[in-house]
C-alpha cells in the first residue's frame, strides 16, 4: 500500500518516510497542500487518510474529518501508536477493496435477474396477462419472459378427468362407431 | 554528510529542570527506539532548519502578523514535537495560542523565552547528533 506522507516540516517529513518505508510500505512524499494535490490526482491515488494534527487543534480534527479523512492521530505522535493506526487503516482499505468486489458481482447477478413484482393485470377467464405492450400473453410465456424459470409440462388430475377423460371418451365413440360401421352393422 | 558540531554542553551540564522535561539525550534516544541512525538524521535536519523558522517567527511578530506567526510557530512546534514535548515546544505552542486569539502584545516577551528554550534544545540535539558520530566513528560503519 502506497502512503502519501505531506508536511511543510523536513524533520516530521523525514521521520514519517523512514518509518512508513521501516514498516513495508511504498511512501509518496509532498511537503505542501498543492505538491500532496498533484500526487492525489495521480494513477495511483491513496486510499487512506490519517490526519497528524498537533494536540488541541479541535477544529482541524473536525474539518479533516469531513473532508474526507480517515483517522487522525495528534503530534506528537506515538510510533508505535501510528504503526497501529495504519495498519488498522490498511484493514479497511483491504475490507473495503473486497466489499466493492462482492457487491458488484451481486449487482451483476440481479441485473441477470428480471424482478417479478408489482399489479400484473390479468384475464378472469383465460388467464392470460398484460405485458408493458398492452398485449395479452400467456401466463407462462410471460413469466417465461420475465424469469429464469422454465416450464415442464404436464396434465393435473382434476384436468384430466375434465378435459383429458371426456377427450378420450369421444375418440373412442369415434372409434367403436367406425367398427360397427365397417362391419356393415 | 553529518558535520561534527563543537557542543558546548557537556553530558553533565544537563540542569534538573531539563531532565524533568525530558531534554536529556538518553530520553530522546528511547523515544526513538533506539535508532540512533535516524535521530541523528532528524537532528541533522532540525539543526538545519531551526534557524529559519525562528526568524520567520520573529518577522512575524515584528510585522505583527498573527496568521504568519500562527503558521510559523505551529511549523517549529510540529518540528520540536518530533523529538518530544520540551520547553520550546511549550513556547512555541504559546506563540501559536497568541496568534490565533489575535493577542500579540507579550509575543515578544515569549519569543524571548522560546529563544532561550530553542538554544538549550539546539546544544542537546548537537550533543546527540555528535554523540551518534562518535559511535559510528567507534566501531559500527555507516554507508
Amino acid at each position: 500500500m502506497k502512503i502519501l506522507v505531506a508536511d511543510d516540516d523536513r524533520v516530521t517529513r523525514r521521520m514519517l518516510d523512514v518509518l512508513l518505508t521501516e514498516w513495508g510500505y511504498e511512501t509518496a512524499v509532498a511537503s505542501d497542500g498543492l505538491a500532496a494535490w498533484q500526487l492525489l490526482q495521480g494513477s495511483d491515488p491513496p486510499k487512506l487518510a490519517i490526519l497528524l494534527t498537533v494536540k488541541g487543534s479541535r477544529e482541524d480534527i473536525v474539518t479533516g474529518l469531513q473532508g474526507g479523512a480517515d483517522d487522525y492521530i495528534t503530534k506528537p505522535f506515538d510510533p508505535e501508536e501510528l504503526q497501529a493506526r495504519v495498519h488498522t487503516g490498511y484493514r479497511i482499505v483491504e475490507l473495503q477493496g473486497s466489499l466493492n468486489e462482492q457487491v458488484k458481482r451481486l449487482e451483476d447477478a440481479l441485473s441477470r435477474v428480471r424482478q417479478l413484482h408489482g399489479l400484473l393485470p390479468i384475464c378472469c377467464y383465460c388467464k392470460n396477462i398484460r405485458n408493458d405492450q398492452d398485449y395479452w400473453q400467456r401466463v407462462d410465456d410471460y413469466i417465461a419472459a420475465h424469469s429464469d424459470v422454465r416450464f415442464t409440462h404436464g396434465i393435473c388430475p382434476s384436468c384430466y378427468r375434465e378435459r383429458v377423460e371426456p377427450e378420450l371418451a369421444k375418440l373412442r365413440a369415434a372409434a367403436e362407431t367406425e367398427v360397427r360401421e365397417r362391419m356393415g352393422g | 554528510m553529518i558535520r561534527n558540531r563543537p557542543s558546548s554542553s557537556e553530558p553533565g551540564s544537563l540542569t534538573v529542570r531539563d531532565a524533568e522535561q525530558g531534554l536529556d539525550p538518553a530520553v530522546i534516544l528511547a523515544r526513538f527506539d533506539g535508532n540512533r541512525r535516524l535521530l541523528q538524521e532528524l537532528a541533522t535536519i532540525f539543526l538545519e532548519e531551526c534557524p529559519k523558522q525562528m526568524e520567520e517567527i520573529r518577522e512575524a511578530i515584528t510585522r505583527e502578523d498573527a496568521s504568519a506567526l500562527r503558521y510559523s510557530a505551529h511549523q517549529l512546534r510540529g518540528s520540536v514535537g518530533n523529538f518530544g514535548t520540551f520547553a520550546a515546544y511549550e513556547r512555541a505552542r504559546d506563540l501559536e495560542q497568541m496568534a490565533r486569539t489575535g493577542e500579540l502584545t507579550c509575543a515578544a516577551d515569549v519569543y524571548a523565552a522560546l529563544e532561550k528554550a530553542i538554544l538549550r534544545f539546539q546544544q542537546v540535539l548537537s550533543q546527540v547528533v555528535a554523540e551518534s558520530v562518535a559511535v559510528s566513528e567507534g566501531g559500527q560503519t555507516n554507508p
